[in-house]
């Protein structure tokens, strides 16, 4: 008996097709699709409470969150104050349902320790929904005092700074793409010495002061570079701890 | 009733490197633990010994789990050590960057209950004439104080 093959006319996306033996279609529909590319759909670097509502074709986030970092020392006798501790980060991959609609809130930095030799403040904690949490840095100490210890996670993915040591913390301190923004006067043309080429106790490049990252701890207060110190008077003010960077976050969706 | 608003973290004691800053009301509090009210650990302190502290009358101690505030008297300004002197260039940037932690506290936090304080002490940075203060001078935080001007930025 022939087989009688009828023509499947019609357009169909993602079809699932049906093949015979000898390799002709012989049925097709409209198919499911699969997941899509991660796409980033959202970034924030300030503090605040607000509501994330996810993409309508979302169904999977991945969402990097950074505690805020606490504020560095102050100094003393031109010495510097203690690096705030930078704040918790942490990778959260979270399957989400339709309508998608969560607050989340981002830890203010700290302030700095005022002169002379006081603590920076702890930054303040940074947390997504109702259970992921990252929490802010200790503020560092006045001059002779200790960095600030860095924050901790709550029902991470995967932690990238999670109470490490703040020696560790620096060595993990991840530029994710979002996480920093451009630097603005007030850090790039303060006239002291070192703080431009300075976060935490490590000495960077006039360049590198381009970015600053969300979370990341203040920097000790120091004193005044050469220029700035009155002749004749001995004179050498200590300074402010810088404040620490406010928490942020970077969300990535599967629509792509 | 206000309140000293500490981190909070399993096995992490109170100390004042874990200390997020001070509160005066119920909202404050709110403004900083966002509504995850349990990332945060409060300590209740009187109204007065905020407002001391706000205006640095007294400096915060907190050791072993305890607080203690302790008078922080200013000093007339003939009596400010040479050695703490600033030069006018100095002076400057301190007072613009005092000035820009108040301004982004105003724009970041406009329902703290101390925004009104906020407000007057930008003002007057604002309209501190620093061509007319002879040079070398005390830092801006005393400036301020002397004017009552002062906001601490750990109560904010």
């Amino acid at each position: 008996m022939p087989r009688i093959i009828k023509p499947a006319s019609g357009t169909f996306t993602t079809a699932d097709i049906t093949v015979d033996s000898s390799g002709r279609i012989i049925a097709a529909s409209t198919g499911t699709a699969g997941g899509g590319n991660m796409v980033r759909t959202f970034n924030k670097a300030e503090d605040g409470t607000t509501t994330f509502t996810a993409q309508p074709g979302s169904s999977k986030i991945h969402v990097y969150l950074k505690g805020a970092g606490g504020g560095g020392g102050g100094g003393q006798g031109g010495q510097f104050g203690m690096a705030g501790g930078h704040g918790a980060f942490g990778f959260f991959n979270i399957p989400v349902s339709q309508p998608y609609s969560v607050p989340f809130t981002l830890g203010a930095g700290g302030a700095g320790g005022g002169p002379p030799n006081s603590t920076g403040q702890a930054g303040a904690a940074s947390s997504f929904n109702t259970n992921l949490v990252a929490n802010g840095g200790n503020g560092g100490g006045g001059t002779g005092g200790s960095n600030g210890t860095p924050g901790t996670l709550q029902n991470e993915t995967y932690a990238f700074i999670d109470g490490n040591t703040f020696d560790d913390s620096q060595k993990k301190l991840f530029t994710f793409e979002g996480m920093a923004m451009q630097d603005d006067d007030v850090y790039s043309n303060t006239v002291f010495q070192n703080n431009v080429y300075r976060i935490g106790p490590t000495y960077l490049n006039p360049g590198d002061l381009r970015m600053r990252v969300g979370g990341t701890g203040g920097v000790g207060g120091n004193a005044p570079n050469n220029d700035y110190i009155i002749p004749g008077t001995g004179s050498n003010p200590a300074r402010h701890g810088k404040p620490g960077y406010d928490g942020s976050l970077v969300i990535y969706e599967d629509i792509g | 009733m206000a309140y000293l608003v500490f981190k909070n973290e399993e096995g992490l004691t109170r100390s004042d490197q874990t200390l997020i800053r001070a509160a005066k009301t119920d909202e404050d509090v709110q403004i900083i633990h966002g509504g995850k009210s349990d990332t945060v650990n409060t300590v209740e302190i009187t109204d007065a010994e905020y407002d001391a502290y706000l205006k640095s009358d007294v400096t915060l101690t907190i050791t072993a789990d305890s607080y203690s505030f302790e008078n922080n008297p200013l000093p007339a300004e003939s009596d400010v050590n040479e050695t703490e002197l600033l030069t006018k260039e100095s002076f400057e940037a301190d007072l613009q960057e005092y000035k820009q932690a108040l301004t982004s506290v105003f724009h970041k936090r406009s329902t703290h209950s101390q925004i009104g304080k906020v407000t007057s002490a930008i003002d007057f940075l604002t309209n501190l004439d620093t061509s007319s203060i002879s040079y070398p001078t005390e830092n801006i935080d005393n400036k301020c104080r002397r004017a009552d001007k002062y906001v601490n930025l750990h109560c904010i």
